[in-house]
């Protein structure tokens, strides 16, 4: 994604109104930037679960600052959006959306459908996972592909090693052998793919590349479809997100080697990151912030840090200790009476009856909390 | 030697397939075999990797190969694995510590014969150890032209290759490159202690590559040259350009004009991309890619029929291997290149944006110094002095030199080293020298490049004599060059056949995934990865 065509323009302008319009008045436009690269800084996480943007979450990995900046600077000068200070005594400078640029938003969707393809996505809960899924996939068939036709010599297409050696590993177990070898990838992946249009299904099929074929890039599939590239990224994640979804929820009865991809092998607890999950496996063993900043040798920052990562992902968590409920309430009351989630605001009205640390978890507790429930039975 | 010879010969048909060798192979692999040192200058295409290869099955130890081409040794591993050789490995900064000394143990433990290490590993103490332990028959080094100073592709780590070599017992060296002029030939013989007599040249013309240089006074008539030349020609061929935003502005070009069988290439996409893209181009799947000097290297496609430069390179010696790609089958191919001379700005361009100056290298000092945890991460230094890798690793290599710091070593995070007792003062000044003359020394080789362009006598013949080549009796199939006088049209007779693309009507899931996935034909047993 560099220098982008008018047509290409055409359809991220609207993607990214969508996920500013969010924003406005609370943060930075730049906040969005890291968004949609998938920084992990506990600030950016914390963004998407107040704001709302888990569909942007990692949704371009590889968008480059300089196009942001130009983004920006266009919607500026379009009159889309407004600087716009964000409070009496806050310098920080945020932003607002005119109407015009509302009008932007709303045309993507009628034009691109933009709300629809973006609704399943979740960059926080599937975003690596995603990845995973589809480059073991890729591998698995260009394997699958080649050995029914003996030839054992190909170049794989997937490059990295954790992957090739997954494939390998699992290709020598007896039972998936045993699937394999009675074509039980090509059944799974024709009725979990059975369900959708056949544009849909030649997007992830034309991309696959075995003994008979060499995939396509996306950048080919939208000079044959005529759409956008940016469009056809996004329906590609949209695809991908349902058949993980689908195959998750029926499970290994329905699609024993399906779900294998889909599968998450990992120690740690894939909530968090693995310096905040130590620090929560201190804290379960009743440790407190100080003991754990002697015993792991971490700055008081590094540590809050920790623990509003684990407020987001960890509703188990007791937080009481850190945060009394009733403090948490005059935290959330304050907030939603300002109709704002930034800690200055908020820490300028509440004075010396809270911290910082205890704004913070409040907002976080809350923001993961709408998040399970908007997540909730539909997935 | 008789039976020397019989033996080579057996093994280059059991394991290589082929009947004969190509010239300079059998003579390079004599004189190893003898325990000469040798210094091999063969064509792009000429054959190197055979010329360790076929040796490394054939000596009692170990077959070093150091490369700065990761992709270049991970491909050819790959290769040599399908074929069946598990005795093949490669140590470069891209594996882990505990992928390394996984290596290190199998590697004492002698189970590899031929080994690929990228030179920055070997400043690891604990690699050299290995290597010494297992013993090493065979020290090859591609790309050799990467020590020298003045060569167009300098590589600070290559310098400490000869005293890498001593210490694992000095095994007899083989260095390869394909393009090296007379004095960075001298520099090599010098420093690897190779005999005017071990020099074994492969004549670096390409009798089937007809040359052309067509000059223009504007971008636009660039544009229009492009697209007129990739009208007619015929088969697959290649565009070079200069910057990866020239190469996404030439595909759009190319598609505007209906042409669509074409992809970009560069060094900025993902890795899955590149590789679908380099596969459909092997295959004929693809007849055009529009690349950076990234796409190219390790690229074993023998009917390249054509390699087009958009903007001219930065060298001839870059030039002449990337137009080397053309024609491996010995079929006629054409080189074509659009002479915009406003083109220079843009390598001057690039050679400011790379060059340090005075002031650089004094706060670069400053941050190295000032560091107490002697650790500096690639990020650091980039927000600190922004500066690339490639400007990271010469700082690091001329500070250890003027005596600021020792024991550099690269890990994957960062640099990691130790203060030197060097003066601040005098150690800057020593290192902006040492970085001009080797600014200087690009400057030179595209003021050659330049000349060439210029010139207006036979392009094949000042080819050779910049190499230092006999520029008399240069033989060729077709034609020569534009100065010489060609037809242009030759080069555009036989099409390649152009992929056709299934309409969505056509297009069906069950039919697709079942030819995809060979339905019922049965999975062999024992197949691997």
């Amino acid at each position: 994604m560099n220098q982008l065509t008018p047509r290409e323009f055409d359809v991220m302008a609207p993607l990214i109104l969508g996920g500013l319009l969010q924003l406005a008045g609370e943060r930075t436009p730049q906040s969005l930037y890291y968004v949609l690269v998938g920084r992990k800084a506990n600030q950016t996480i914390q963004d998407v679960h107040h704001y709302r943007l888990h569909p942007y979450y990692r949704l371009f990995p590889g968008f480059l600052k300089e196009r942001w900046q130009e983004f920006v600077t266009y919607f500026l000068q379009s009159g889309w959006m407004e600087r716009k200070k964000a409070g009496d005594k806050v310098r920080q400078l945020t932003f607002a959306i005119t109407e015009a640029g509302r009008q932007q938003v709303q045309r993507g969707n009628e034009r691109y459908r933009l709300d629809y393809w973006l609704s399943p996505l979740n960059g926080i809960v599937y975003g690596e996972r995603l990845e995973l899924f589809w480059m073991r996939l890729h591998l698995l068939v260009q394997t699958i592909s080649h050995l029914k036709r003996r030839q054992h010599a190909f170049y794989p297409v997937v490059q990295r090693k954790q992957v090739q050696a997954w494939v390998k590993q699992h290709l020598t177990r007896p039972l998936m052998r045993h699937r394999l070898e009675n074509d039980q990838l090509y059944n799974e992946l024709l009725e979990v793919l059975s369900p959708y249009d056949k544009d849909m299904q030649r997007l992830l099929v034309d991309q696959l590349s075995g003994a008979t074929q060499v995939g396509h890039t996306l950048e080919q599939i939208s000079v044959r479809s005529g759409e956008p590239l940016p469009l056809v990224q996004l329906k590609m994640k949209w695809l991908l997100t349902r058949l993980l979804c689908e195959v998750v929820e029926a499970g290994v009865q329905r699609y024993p080697v399906l779900s294998a991809l889909a599968a998450v092998e990992s120690a740690r607890d894939p909530r968090l990151s693995a310096s905040a999950g130590e620090t929560y496996r201190l804290l379960k063993k009743g440790l407190g912030i100080e003991e754990i900043m002697n015993r792991r040798r971490l700055k008081r920052g590094t540590v809050e840090d920790h623990l509003v990562e684990i407020a987001l992902h960890c509703p188990e968590w007791d937080i009481s200790p850190y945060l009394p409920e009733e403090v948490k309430q005059l935290i959330l009351h304050t907030s939603r009476k300002a109709g704002t989630k930034r800690l200055r605001i908020i820490k300028d009205m509440l004075g010396e009856q809270c911290s910082y640390l205890q704004i913070r978890l409040a907002l976080a507790q809350e923001g993961g909390m709408m998040h399970a429930e908007a997540a909730g039975p539909t997935g | 030697m008789q039976k020397l010879r019989g033996q080579l010969d057996e093994a280059l048909v059991r394991y290589f397939g082929y009947p004969s060798f190509r010239p300079g192979q059998r003579e390079l692999i004599e004189k190893l075999l003898q325990g000469k040192n040798v210094l091999g200058l063969l064509a792009t295409g000429g054959g190197k990797s055979l010329i360790y290869q076929l040796p490394s099955l054939i000596l009692p130890f170990l077959t070093l190969v150091v490369t700065p081409l990761i992709s270049l040794m991970v491909d050819q591993v790959q290769k040599l694995r399908q074929q069946g050789r598990r005795d093949v490995a490669y140590v470069n900064s891209a594996l882990n510590p505990e992928e390394v000394q996984q290596l290190l143990r199998e590697i004492r433990s002698g189970r590899y014969k031929l080994l690929y290490v990228s030179p920055e590993k070997l400043k690891h103490p604990a690699v050299v150890a290995a290597l010494r332990q297992r013993r090493v028959s065979l020290f090859a080094i591609d790309e050799a032209h990467c020590i020298s100073q003045w060569g167009h592709d300098f590589r600070t780590d290559y310098l400490r290759l000869p005293s890498v070599v001593e210490a694992v017992g000095s095994p007899p060296v083989l260095a390869l490159t394909a393009t090296a002029t007379a004095e960075v030939v001298e520099e090599i013989c010098r420093l690897f202690h190779i005999h005017r007599d071990d020099l074994v040249k492969q004549s670096l013309n390409r009798p089937n590559i007809a040359y052309d240089i067509q000059k223009v006074d504007s971008e636009q008539e660039k544009r229009e040259w492009l697209l007129h030349a990739l009208a007619h020609l015929g088969g697959s061929g290649i565009v070079y350009c200069s910057t990866r935003e020239a190469v996404e502005q030439v595909v759009r070009l190319c598609r505007e004009a209906g042409i669509d069988n074409v992809h970009g290439y560069h060094g900025g996409m993902e890795a899955m991309e590149r590789v679908l893209i380099q596969e459909q181009f092997l295959r004929n799947q693809l007849r055009l890619i529009v690349a950076t000097n990234a796409f190219g290297m390790g690229v074993d496609k023998p009917d390249i029929r054509f390699v087009l430069h958009y903007h001219y390179p930065a060298s001839l010696e870059a030039y002449v291997q990337e137009v080397g790609r053309i024609g491996r089958d010995g079929l006629p191919g054409y080189a074509g290149l659009v002479y915009w001379p406003g083109d220079t700005a843009i390598h001057q361009g690039l050679l400011r944006a790379e060059s340090l100056s005075r002031a650089d290298v004094e706060k670069f000092l400053q941050v190295v110094t000032g560091t107490a945890s002697r650790t500096i991460s690639f990020a650091q230094l980039h927000t600190e002095l922004g500066i690339g890798e490639t400007q990271m690793r010469a700082l690091f290599f001329y500070a250890e030199q003027a005596g600021m710091v020792a024991d550099v070593v690269l890990t994957k995070d960062g640099y990691v080293y130790h203060l030197g007792t060097g003066e601040q003062h005098i150690a800057a000044h020593r290192i902006a020298e040492e970085l001009a003359r080797v600014r200087q020394a690009k400057l030179e080789k595209l003021q050659a490049m330049e000349h060439w362009l210029e010139q207006t006598g036979c392009l094949r013949r000042a080819i050779a004599a910049y190499f230092g080549e006999q520029a008399d009796g240069l033989t060729y199939d077709m034609y020569c060059c534009s100065h010489c006088g060609l037809d242009r049209s030759y080069y555009g007779r036989q099409t390649g056949a152009a992929a056709r693309t299934m309409s969505d009507k056509e297009w069906d899931l069950e039919q697709v995934l079942g030819r995809l996935l060979g339905r019922r034909s049965g999975l062999e047993s024992g197949g691997s990865l």
